[in-house]
């Protein structure tokens, strides 16, 4: 009898907890971005949304710094793990694409995106016909300007600079030094670092001089498009900067950062410098322009959405929450918290834009202004980070100045080297 | 337990472990070399056999030789640094001076931090603006030096965190060979009138070769992989150029993730893998040989 009692009682136990599991039990869907600033201040807002919206859904937002979100996605798509939704951008995504490992877009998805998503968005995330994918935000590399430091050099704040000739005349003016030595960068270039950093800052100085980084050639595949006249000017600009003008040096602090501690009075970079100025110096009086006209007016612009891979746990989920992600208020939180821009036109921007009225610039683009992006061929990765291996040792090379032979030099090893990789992928054309 | 009972325990035993051994560290090795002979890719794109393509390549290649010149580097500037200053460290642990075991602990923190930690604190302390290195050097009216951008000094710079990193640690290894070494050597050595220096060259650092032996095996094995440094002192517009820091195990990380080449990377990592071994094996032959010559 005691051991009948001891055995319904452990029964009921098992299936006491087995309801509850099945009870407790949640959907989970993942999403993994390489943009904390995003992922933090936009995806985890939205997430707990959505979870309100769906109680038997739980939504586990991860987020790494660019670097390591990459490498980890391509070490989760080789083991067959990818997260459900991944967020990255068109051209690290481009070999898992031609993988097929990536679902298509739904109807109502690619329907939304002709009509809502800016076109020159839109056109990355087509391959072989169809959509993959769901355009979400975009980089574009400005000029961004100090306007105290402008009034203090005798500049007009609302007069950016728009030619090389005034970038430089404005630099120097702009330049302070302490001692013999540069205390304040006129203009803060991307000198250092490993990856493709530097090669991807030089780049729209390269389409402003008429040039690319990879041309393509009538059999529809690509050549350096650097080792031409273009590509002289644009890395003597570097050089004459650096050794001649001296606006810039190795001593001084850089990029965002610089230009958050006013040490910096110009430089360029794309809009999530934004988020960052808000949380790093609030009261900076700062103007953003679009980038200044040497033979032609132009920049770069990086393309990021959302994907679902082939091996997604939750598909059917996963395109639900980019669904959601549409909604206005996300659109809205994109450039106001994290100062990401985003590619749906149809929201009204009206109010981010008076409260950060220099995000007006991302929002335009004039006809005549040359838009380029990544092409996103497999080796381009490899191909910007050795081309920015090339310059970083050229800018240090204050030799350079005044000397052709050498620029030339520069750039003859570089479009070799680049060429070198498009054969070894059997993507050069002559 | 019987005489065949107890053979076969010890062979199942023996078993196990080589079995755990090959699975643990023989295969990942001879996949490796496997896969060097191939052009392949990680999601399966690619997948063609090649020969020794990819060795020669590696022949060819600026960034690999580049990357093995700094990896000697590394090698032959911190691993003697780092054991000199370990072994005068650990004579200093040795003594009966107060505070002994605070400067143990001091000196051993950095070793059981994180190498991403240890990185980052170091990044801080190279900023150009307000390092807390230019700081120092600004007291003796010094320029700030640009230790991560200039790639005259960039390798430098990792060396010094490496040494940092590293000292505390094997410093705690001398001092256990010291500690272990019987006091009735150096008192006979007293005896025969040998001075501080002499107990030091003919009792003390015979008597610590198998320690020495250890520590340099481990200094130069982790040497010449060191990457994770590399890894964090490249982030970013502050971060020291790819190249001029550019080490073995960061382009096999490059050729991998970033560039997709996995059969590429495999063929550095086999030749990575025999430079180590080589190396290990001289490291060997030359103390056994001088044990045998001192007849030890």
């Amino acid at each position: 009898m005691k051991g009948k009692c001891l055995w319904m009682v452990c029964l009921a136990l098992v299936f006491t907890l087995g309801i509850y599991d099945l009870a407790g039990a949640k959907t989970v869907l993942t999403i993994q971005s390489g943009y904390p600033e995003i992922a933090e201040n936009v995806y985890k807002i939205a997430a707990a949304d959505f979870e309100k919206e769906h109680p038997d859904v739980t939504v586990k937002v991860a987020y790494y710094n660019l670097r390591d979100h990459e490498q980890k996605l391509a070490m989760q798509f080789a083991a067959g793990t990818p997260p459900d939704v991944v967020e990255t951008s068109t051209y690290f995504i481009a070999k898992f694409l031609a993988a097929g490992m990536l679902q298509e877009a739904p109807a109502d998805i690619v329907e939304y995106i002709e009509k809502n998503v800016m076109p020159y968005a839109a056109k990355f995330y087509k391959y072989n016909g169809n959509i993959y994918g769901m355009p979400y935000f975009i980089g574009i590399i400005a000029l961004y300007y100090n306007k105290d430091m402008f009034i203090e050099a005798g500049l007009d704040p609302d007069r950016p600079p728009r030619t090389w000739e005034e970038l430089i005349g404005f630099a120097c003016r702009l330049a302070k030094y302490e001692k013999g030595r540069l205390a304040r960068s006129g203009i803060s270039l991307r000198l250092s670092g490993g990856g493709s950093g530097v090669a991807e800052k030089w780049w729209p100085f390269l389409i402003q001089a008429g040039g690319t980084i990879l041309e393509k050639t009538a059999d529809s595949k690509y050549r350096a498009g650097f080792y031409n006249q273009a590509g002289f000017d644009a890395l003597d600009l570097y050089i004459k900067l650096l050794h001649l003008y001296k606006v810039d040096s190795y001593e001084v602090k850089h990029d965002a950062e610089a230009f958050a501690l006013e040490q910096t009075a110009m430089f360029e970079r794309g809009a999530w410098v934004t988020g960052y100025l808000k949380e790093h110096n609030p009261d900076l009086n700062y103007g953003i322009a679009l980038l200044p006209q040497y033979k032609q007016r132009g920049t770069v612009t990086a393309n990021f959405g959302f994907y679902v891979p082939q091996a997604a746990k939750n598909p059917d989920l996963a395109w639900e929450f980019i669904r959601f992600l549409q909604r206005p208020k996300y659109q809205l939180l994109m450039p106001e918290k994290s100062g990401w821009i985003p590619v749906r036109n149809d929201v009204d921007y009206s109010g981010v834009l008076k409260e950060t009225p220099q995000l007006a610039t991302f929002f335009e683009t004039p006809e005549d202004y040359v838009v380029e992006s990544y092409t996103g061929i497999s080796p381009e990765n490899e191909i910007m980070t050795k081309l920015a291996a090339h310059l970083v040792k050229a800018y240090r090379q204050a030799n350079l100045l005044d000397n052709p032979e050498g620029i030339w030099k520069v750039l003859e090893q570089a479009a070799a080297e680049v060429n070198e990789i498009l054969k070894r992928e059997g993507l050069y054309g002559e | 337990m019987g005489k065949v009972n107890r053979t076969l325990f010890v062979f199942s035993v023996v078993f196990f472990l080589y079995f755990l051994f090959g699975i643990l560290r023989l295969a990942p090795i001879l996949q490796m070399f496997r896969i060097s002979f191939y052009d392949f890719d990680l999601i399966g794109l690619r997948k063609e056999f090649i020969g020794f393509r990819n060795y020669i390549e590696l022949f060819h290649d600026t960034n690999f030789h580049i990357a093995l010149r700094n990896t000697l580097l590394v090698v032959a500037i911190s691993v003697p640094t780092t054991v000199i200053l370990a072994f005068i460290l650990a004579l200093f642990y040795n003594t009966k001076l107060r505070l002994r075991s605070f400067y143990q602990l001091i000196y051993f923190i950095p070793a059981i931090m994180p190498t991403a930690a240890v990185s980052l604190i170091w990044r801080w302390m190279y900023d150009p603006g307000y390092g807390l290195l230019n700081y120092v050097l600004s007291w003796f009216g010094i320029r700030p030096v640009p230790w991560l951008v200039d790639e005259r000094i960039a390798l430098y710079s990792v060396i010094i965190l490496w040494v940092w990193k590293w000292v505390g640690y094997y410093a705690i290894l001398f001092l256990v060979g010291l500690q272990n070494i019987p006091e009735m050597y150096k008192d006979a050595a007293k005896v025969d009138g040998a001075n501080w220096w002499q107990s030091l060259r003919y009792v003390t650092l015979p008597l610590l070769k198998p320690v020495t032996l250890f520590v340099l095996i481990i200094a130069s094995t982790w040497a010449f992989r060191i990457f994770v440094p590399v890894y964090i002192l490249t982030l970013g517009s502050q971060g020291a150029p790819g190249n001029a820091v550019r080490v073995i195990v960061y382009d096999m990380y490059e050729n991998y993730f970033v560039y997709d080449r996995v059969g590429y990377a495999c063929a550095e990592g086999f030749v990575l893998f025999l430079i180590v071994a080589l190396f290990t094996f001289l490291q060997l032959k030359l103390t056994r040989g001088s044990e045998a010559e001192g007849g030890t």
